[in-house]
């Protein structure tokens, strides 16, 4: 069974930008499709809007930061606003004022999902739904 | 969706295998590579990368507070 799993912007970003080993989630699920990785489909116009600063960062050519792009990109689900929207004010309750987390916590409530996330406020306010980078990597390490 | 063919030798087929299952084997074969020759790909770019953990905070942080612009209006009725 592939189980739903929403990713937030600090996971793709790491794994876009090459940094730490965010990637690996991403490679390792590609092959043995554990997790259908998901995101409100605004960060999906989001990342557009900043690919020119991911060129800056990361001094890739445009060919190679469009490779990075798509790589990981399509490995998530994009979900339209119209299927959570209604979530969010019973987001805006739990997290209090950590506004920043209710589209993420939104949609992972109308999906009845977890969150991938390495925020540690974000897991200290929901510690049964956010998992971190290293527990989905413990999650694999355990399926090998 | 492209296709390929394969020859097999046809007193194969009559063995353990049959025709679907060679091509499940094959298709599932030609996937695997596929994925590992991409992410190999993938990692030899990223090793490149001159971005820092500081890089990703900025960017995740600027994303976010659009993000949080943009959902506002669901909330803040």
């Amino acid at each position: 069974m592939i189980n739903d799993i929403v990713v937030d912007f600090n996971v793709v970003f790491s794994a876009i930008l090459g940094v730490g080993h965010s990637y690996k989630i991403f490679e390792i699920n590609d092959k043995i499709k554990k997790f259908n990785f998901i995101a409100p489909q605004f960060m999906y116009v989001e990342i557009g809007i900043h690919s020119d600063e991911i060129i800056k960062k990361t001094k890739f050519s445009l060919e190679k930061a469009q490779e990075t792009i798509k790589t990981i990109i399509e490995q998530i689900t994009f979900i339209s606003d119209e299927e959570f929207k209604n979530k969010t004010e019973e987001a805006k309750q739990i997290l209090k004022g950590h506004e920043k987390d209710i589209p993420y916590l939104a949609l992972a409530l109308a999906k009845n999902c977890k969150i991938l996330s390495g925020d540690k406020i974000f897991k200290e306010l929901c510690p049964d739904t956010v998992e971190t980078p290293r527990e989905i990597l413990n999650i694999f390490e355990s399926l090998a | 969706m492209a296709q390929i063919t394969i020859d097999i030798p046809e007193t194969e087929f009559t063995k353990d295998l049959s025709r679907e299952e060679f091509e499940k084997i094959a298709k599932d074969a030609i996937e695997r590579e596929i994925k590992e020759r991409k992410w190999k790909r993938f990692k030899k770019i990223i090793s490149k990368s001159k971005a820092t953990e500081k890089d990703v905070e900025e960017l995740t942080k600027k994303a976010e507070e659009s993000m949080r612009k943009h959902y506002s209006k669901y909330y803040d009725k």
